[in-house]
C-alpha cells in the first residue's frame, strides 16, 4: 500500500511537471505571430541535406515575406490578406517530400516553395500536379522538370542545369582550351543528370571525357573518404575535373585530392570546376588552401547587381550573417508569387499560375515598370492603377520561359587570394 | 592559373543591361494622365537608390525617417501619400510633408517642386543647391533651371533629365547608372 502511494506521489509530480510544460509551450504558441487573412505558402526544404543551407534559405522566405507584410500585404477583391509560411522539411526523401505535401494541403497551402534537391522536386511535382498545388522551386535544377507535364503547375526560379552544365562545358573548352576532362558524381538525379549534359557538350566541342566516378549520398559525407573515387580521375590525368557535388562535400573532397599520391606525383595538377551551390564559405573553412586557386565555378547568382546588394545587405542587417547561393532565388520565388496573386485578385493557385509570366517580364514586347527587390507596396499600387509590372529579383531578371523556367545570367567565378573574383558572365539564351 | 578574360567588357555589359533593367521607360498611352503620378511617386524611390547622402543625413539609421517635401500644389503630393505611406526608403519609414515656407526645407531627403512655384523657382534652388537634398520637379525647363531631375514626357514615355552641372555643385552623390538612363541637361563640359 505504501509503495503504491508512493507510485501515486511520484505520478501526480511527474504530471504536474508536465503540465507546467505544456503551459509554458501553450503561452509560446499564444505568442507566435497572427497574420491577417492569412495566405498560407508552405516552404519545404531538404534540412537532412544541409542543415545550414537549407535553413538560411528559409530565412530568406521569411525576409520576403516580412518585407511584403510590412508593405501593407496583399489587397485581394478590398480584403488586407498576408502571408504566412509554413516550413517543412523533406528530409531528401522523395516519399517524405510527398507525405509533406499533404500536411500542407491539410494545413491550408495550396502553394509551394521548395524542396531543395532534384530527386525529392521531381516525385513532389506529380504530388502537386495531382492535387492543383502550385510548386516553385529554388534550387532543383534538374532539366526533367522542364518537361513534366504539368499544367502550368511547377515552375523555377534557379536556371535548368541543361544551361548551366552546357555553359560549363563550353568554358573549359573554348576559354580554358582544355581537351580532357573527368567528372565526379553524386550518385542521385542530379548529379547524373548534370554528368551527362557536361559530357555531352563538351565532347560536342572538341573535348573527351577521360574518367567518370560516383560516390553514395548516404552517411555524413562531409567525413566520407572520396579517395577511391579521386584516384579513378587521376589515373587518367585529365586536365580539368568537374565536380557535381554539394557545398557540404566540397571541403573534404579538396582536402582528400591534396592528400592524394597520384595528385602530389602529377605534373600538370588538374583545375577543379564546380557546379551551382554556395561553396564559398565550405571552401574557406575547410577547403585544402593549396587547391583553391585551381577551383572554378558557376552561378547564377550575380553578387554586384543593385538587387542582390540590396537584398544582401537587408539580410544581413536582419539576421547578421550573410545569405548562401539560392536563398535569393527563394526570396524571388516569394515575391514572384506574392505579385501574381496581388495581379490575379484570387488565391487559386490556378488563378495565380496564370499572372507570373505576366509579372515576371515584359510579355510580347509590352512596356512595364520594373520593380526590384523591397519595392512591394510601389508594385501593389501599380497593378492596382492597371499598369505592367517586371519583377527583377535579387536572383536577376525571371522572365520566366514556357517551361516556366527564369531566364538567367551565368557568372564564372573563382577565388583569389581566398576572395571571390568573378571572372565571366554568360546568359543561357546568347 | 585559370585563364581569365577580359573582363571590362563584361562589366560594361552589366552596366548597361542594370541601367536597362532598373530605369527602361515607360509607354502611359493607355492611362489615364491620373495614373502618371502613381509612376512618378514610384519612380522616387527608385532615384533614392542611386543618389548618395552625406553622413549627416542619416540614411544609415533606420530609426530617422526619409523625408519627402512638396512645394507647391501637384497631384502628385496624393500619390506619394498613398505609395509611401507603407513603402519604406532605404529601409526607413517615409514622411511627406508639405512645406508652406521654404526655410522648412532643410531636413528634407527628396524636395518635389510643383510647376506652381514657378516664379520662385530661383530662390528656392538657391537655397537648396549647397543643401543635400535631391530636387525633383515635372515642368518645362525646370532641369535647365537647376532642378537635378526633372520629369517629362516624350513620344508618350516618361522620361527624366538630369541637370550634371546642379549634381556637381550638390553635395549629393549620384550614381553613373543613374546618370546613364536620363537625359542629360546642362553636361558639365559645356560649361
Amino acid at each position: 500500500m505504501r509503495k503504491l502511494c508512493k507510485i501515486l506521489i511520484l505520478s501526480s509530480i511527474i504530471l504536474t511537471i508536465f503540465q507546467l510544460i505544456s503551459c509554458e509551450k501553450l503561452t509560446e504558441d499564444y505568442n507566435m505571430p497572427t497574420f491577417k487573412n492569412p495566405i498560407k505558402i508552405g516552404v519545404v526544404g531538404d534540412v537532412s541535406i544541409g542543415r545550414e543551407v537549407v535553413e538560411n534559405v528559409f530565412f530568406a522566405t521569411k525576409m520576403a515575406a516580412d518585407e511584403i507584410n510590412a508593405s501593407g500585404g496583399l489587397i485581394i477583391n478590398g480584403e488586407e490578406r498576408e502571408i504566412e509560411l509554413i516550413f517543412k522539411n523533406s528530409d531528401g526523401d522523395p516519399e517524405t517530400g510527398n507525405e509533406v505535401v499533404s500536411e500542407l494541403i491539410k494545413e491550408g497551402a495550396k502553394i509551394i516553395v521548395g524542396p531543395t534537391t532534384s530527386t525529392v522536386a521531381v516525385e513532389m511535382a506529380e504530388t502537386c500536379i495531382a492535387n492543383d498545388i502550385l510548386m516553385i522551386t529554388n534550387s532543383a535544377t534538374i532539366p526533367d522538370l522542364s518537361y513534366v507535364n504539368d499544367k502550368n503547375l511547377i515552375w523555377r526560379t534557379c536556371p535548368s542545369d541543361a544551361f548551366s552544365g552546357t555553359i560549363m562545358a563550353m568554358y573549359a573548352t573554348d576559354s580554358l582550351e582544355f581537351e580532357s576532362g573527368a567528372i565526379l558524381i553524386r550518385d542521385d538525379n542530379f548529379g547524373h543528370s548534370m554528368a551527362q549534359i557536361i559530357e555531352e557538350k563538351f565532347e560536342s566541342l572538341g573535348g573527351e571525357i577521360v574518367a567518370k566516378s560516383s560516390y553514395p549520398t548516404a552517411g555524413e559525407l562531409s567525413n566520407y573518404n572520396y579517395g577511391s573515387e579521386i584516384n579513378v580521375l587521376l589515373e587518367e590525368e585529365p586536365e580539368i575535373i568537374f565536380l557535381i557535388v554539394f557545398e557540404e562535400e566540397i571541403g573534404k573532397i579538396t582536402q582528400d585530392l591534396w592528400y592524394s599520391s597520384l595528385y602530389q606525383d602529377a605534373d600538370k595538377k588538374p583545375n577543379l570546376f564546380l557546379t551551382e551551390g554556395g561553396f564559398y564559405n565550405e571552401l574557406i573553412t575547410n577547403g585544402q588552401p593549396d587547391i583553391l586557386e585551381t577551383i572554378i565555378g558557376i552561378s547564377s547568382s550575380i553578387t554586384n547587381t543593385p538587387n542582390y546588394m540590396t537584398y544582401k545587405n537587408n539580410y544581413l542587417s536582419k539576421f547578421s550573417f550573410s545569405p548562401v547561393t539560392y536563398s535569393e532565388h527563394a526570396y524571388d520565388a516569394i515575391y514572384l508569387l506574392a505579385l501574381a496573386t496581388q495581379k490575379a485578385q484570387s488565391i487559386d493557385p490556378n488563378e495565380i499560375k496564370q499572372n507570373l509570366r505576366s509579372v515576371s517580364g515584359c510579355i510580347d514586347n509590352q512596356e512595364c515598370t520594373h520593380i526590384n527587390v523591397d519595392e512591394f507596396a510601389s508594385a501593389r499600387v501599380l497593378l492596382q492603377s492597371g499598369f505592367k509590372i517586371n519583377y527583377e529579383g535579387a536572383s536577376g531578371k525571371i522572365d520566366f520561359d514556357t517551361n516556366g523556367d527564369p531566364n538567367s545570367t551565368f557568372v564564372i567565378w573563382g577565388l583569389d587570394d581566398n576572395e571571390y573574383v568573378e571572372y565571366s558572365y554568360y546568359n543561357q539564351y546568347k | 592559373m585559370i585563364k581569365r578574360l577580359n573582363i571590362n567588357k563584361f562589366k560594361l555589359l552589366v552596366v548597361k543591361i542594370i541601367s536597362l533593367l532598373l530605369f527602361s521607360f515607360i509607354s502611359f498611352q493607355a492611362y489615364s494622365q491620373t495614373s502618371i503620378y502613381v509612376l512618378k511617386a514610384v519612380y522616387l524611390e527608385k532615384f533614392s537608390r542611386f543618389v548618395t547622402w552625406p553622413e549627416e543625413c542619416n540614411m544609415d539609421n533606420p530609426e530617422k525617417p526619409f523625408v519627402i517635401s512638396v512645394i507647391g500644389k501637384t497631384p502628385l503630393y496624393k500619390n506619394l501619400e498613398q505609395i509611401y505611406s507603407m513603402q519604406k526608403i532605404n529601409n526607413k519609414k517615409v514622411v511627406i510633408k508639405k512645406i508652406n515656407n521654404i526655410y522648412e526645407i532643410e531636413n528634407s531627403h527628396i524636395l518635389v517642386i510643383a510647376e506652381s512655384e514657378r516664379k520662385n523657382l530661383q530662390n528656392i534652388l538657391a537655397l537648396t543647391e549647397k543643401l543635400p537634398v535631391l530636387t525633383v520637379s515635372e515642368s518645362p525647363n525646370f532641369g535647365k533651371e537647376g532642378v537635378l531631375i526633372n520629369f517629362f514626357e516624350e513620344k508618350n514615355k516618361l522620361k527624366f533629365e538630369v541637370n550634371e552641372t546642379a549634381v556637381i555643385k550638390s553635395p549629393l552623390q549620384m550614381s553613373f547608372y543613374l546618370m546613364n538612363s536620363a537625359k542629360i541637361v546642362k553636361p558639365v563640359n559645356d560649361n
